[in-house]
């Protein structure tokens, strides 16, 4: 259209002039509330149009935008009566369909991408499920990050201190001693989700250990000390053999390697520094997996394994 | 009565075939007929001019519209939502997971979504979006990649609702069970065909790449589920801590603190693999059977270490 407006003289057989108007004043009203003095002004003083128009017609407009489906309201605004324009027939609209699609998809990536991509990931569906209208899936799209009601300040700030292994002291809500908003000073090394729910996990100062904790149980971070720390925990390293049956594809984890593969037999290592996961990892595999190295974790296996049969003998 | 609220015709008309262009209805015919004078007769080269005054005016604010295969297309809208940059980037990352979906009507749906969202981009925020390149951290290509056509054929046997025969391979042995199929699920790297076996009042979820083959059966299949219900319990922090699964719901805790936590709807094998990871932390209270087999488990791993 430029060819006809860098002219400034604007042929009327090539647009519409009053669909012009009526896009304006749609666009005005959404910017924000705008009485008819000011519409007027406008329209008046637009490098198009300079043309005068009065009330009544601008009434007119506004009813023909309410008829198509707008919602537009009348305000008074310091005395001042404004009309704005709160919803209308163009607003994004998911289908059913496609937020049943979405949440198949965001389940996917959910296991797939990292804290801080996830997090973006949610703010983003946060942002979109005001536009979704079945409250049924609008719920089932905001349970589906682990991220779900945990504050996104506190993940970032805590994501920021452990990518530069910074040393805070944290609110810990810590259940293990039942004492509650206890601080504890971490050596902060990564965030990290671990069967859907998010951990940061770093050097317990007051024990000089390694281990993972809850963000759910951080109420807040009380201290930050921006002295970048080396991070020095030793590291656990645990070789395990796995059955494998047939066709069976074995997903290993980012800490591991195969290091043997004996038909179906595999023989991994993994090194890690909280032995907490390791544990999980091993237990997860159950009667496929039979730690080999080092005999102290072994124990630690058998031991835990006895405890969770004791569990089940009956009491009576 | 009649209203006799005074409406521009041009304003409605726009506005009309605005209407159409959003909701991605805007074929040429219902297009014209917005624009058809009830008054005096047209020609077509009349109607055709009128069509292009209005289609001229919405180019003048921005919003581009192509003809294609006798409908109009919008390309840019009305008004631009705001989007940060960080939302491209999450816009971007589905955009590379959907390019490996094998599921024709899953990619649909959400091309569709992703469509209804670049309408509503400005133009600076559409073209940051094209200039995204895939996130170098992760690789989607390889997912489901040797297993699409199977994919393909488990999300139609899904739609046509038929009772089935699976024939797959669990722990080295050839097993099937006949069963109705509900969806695929798309986890991690593995997708798997969710069933529901009434048999044994299971729902199961079998990686499609141990399916073997499925032959459908001419019975329709029924919504009536009557899945098996796992209670358990959750002792210590972790009582605390849990965060129940979509399928579950709690009763509370027990005298004792121990979160009682009902279950429906989980593979059994994946429930065992999970409440395994839990340690000491929980028991299973109920069925029996079940119970029984979460002990067979936790004997049958202690068992690989007897000789320790």
């Amino acid at each position: 259209m430029k060819e006809f407006l860098k002219t400034n003289t604007v042929t009327y057989n090539l647009m519409s002039f009053t669909g012009f108007k009526s896009i304006l004043i749609f666009s005005l009203l959404l910017d924000g509330p705008k009485s008819y003095s000011e519409l007027q002004e406008i329209l008046k003083n637009h490098e198009y149009l300079h043309e005068k128009i009065s009330f009544d017609t601008l009434r007119v407009y506004l009813n023909s935008l309410r008829e198509i489906g707008c919602n537009v309201k009348r305000k008074s605004y310091n005395g001042v009566s404004k009309f704005e324009i709160d919803s209308h027939p163009f607003l994004l609209k998911i289908s059913d369909k496609q937020i049943e699609s979405i949440i198949k998809v965001y389940k996917a990536l959910t296991h797939s991408i990292d804290v801080s991509d996830l997090l973006a990931l949610q703010q983003f569906f946060e942002k979109i499920s005001q536009y979704i209208l079945n409250e049924d899936l609008k719920e089932k799209l905001s349970k589906v990050s682990p991220l779900y009601q945990i504050d996104s300040a506190l993940i970032t700030d805590l994501m920021t201190c452990a990518q530069n292994n910074w040393e805070i002291t944290v609110e810990y809500n810590s259940l293990n001693t039942g004492n509650q908003n206890k601080n504890i000073t971490i050596l902060a090394d990564k965030m990290h989700i671990s069967n859907g729910k998010l951990y940061l996990s770093g050097v317990n100062s007051e024990y000089d250990t390694y281990a993972s904790f809850l963000v759910t149980n951080i109420n807040n971070i009380i201290s930050i000390n921006m002295h970048q720390k080396t991070l020095d925990v030793p590291k656990i390293t645990v070789q395990y053999e796995y059955i494998k049956y047939d066709n069976e594809k074995f997903e290993l984890l980012s800490n591991e390697k195969i290091i043997n593969e004996d038909n179906n037999k595999l023989t991994i290592e993994i090194i890690s520094n909280s032995k907490f996961e390791i544990t999980q990892r091993i237990l997860s595999h159950s009667t496929k997996c039979r730690v080999v190295y080092p005999d102290e974790f072994k124990s630690h296996i058998i031991s835990t394994l006895k405890q969770m049969k004791e569990g089940y003998i009956e009491k009576h | 009565m009649k209203n006799t609220k005074k409406l521009n015709e041009g304003c409605l008309k726009i506005f009309q075939l605005l209407k159409l262009l959003y909701e991605d209805e805007a074929e040429y015919n219902d297009v014209t007929e917005i624009f058809l004078d009830e008054e005096y007769d047209q020609t077509p080269n009349n109607l055709q001019v009128n069509l292009n005054k209005y289609i001229n005016t919405l180019k003048i604010f921005g919003i581009k519209v192509k003809k294609e295969r006798n409908k109009f297309k919008l390309l840019s809208g009305l008004y631009s939502m705001d989007f940060t940059l960080e939302d491209l980037k999450s816009i971007s990352l589905i955009i590379s997971y959907l390019n490996n979906i094998p599921d024709a009507d899953m990619t649909k749906n959400i091309e569709d979504f992703l469509h209804l969202l670049e309408i509503r981009m400005n133009n600076e925020d559409r073209k940051t979006l094209s200039t995204m390149n895939s996130n170098p951290d992760y690789d989607f290509s390889f997912y489901y990649s040797d297993i699409r056509e199977q994919i393909e054929q488990c999300e139609q046997i899904c739609k046509d609702n038929f009772f089935i025969v699976v024939i797959y391979k669990k722990n080295g042995k050839e097993l099937q069970c006949k069963c109705t199929a509900k969806e695929v699920i798309y986890n991690s790297k593995t997708a798997y065909l969710k069933v529901y076996d009434a048999s044994i009042r299971q729902n199961l979820e079998i990686p499609i790449e141990n399916i073997l083959a499925i032959n459908s059966l001419p019975q329709k299949a029924t919504s009536i589920e009557m899945s098996t219900t796992i209670v358990y319990k959750l002792k210590n922090r972790l009582a605390q801590t849990y965060k129940l699964k979509e399928y579950e719901h709690t009763n509370g805790c027990d005298e004792k603190g121990n979160l009682i936590v009902v279950n429906k709807n989980e593979d059994f094998d994946k429930l065992i693999s999970r409440l395994m990871r839990y340690a000491g932390n929980c028991e299973v209270v109920s069925p029996k059977p079940f119970r029984e087999k979460m002990q067979a488990v936790i004997n049958e791993t202690l068992a690989n270490y007897e000789s320790e």
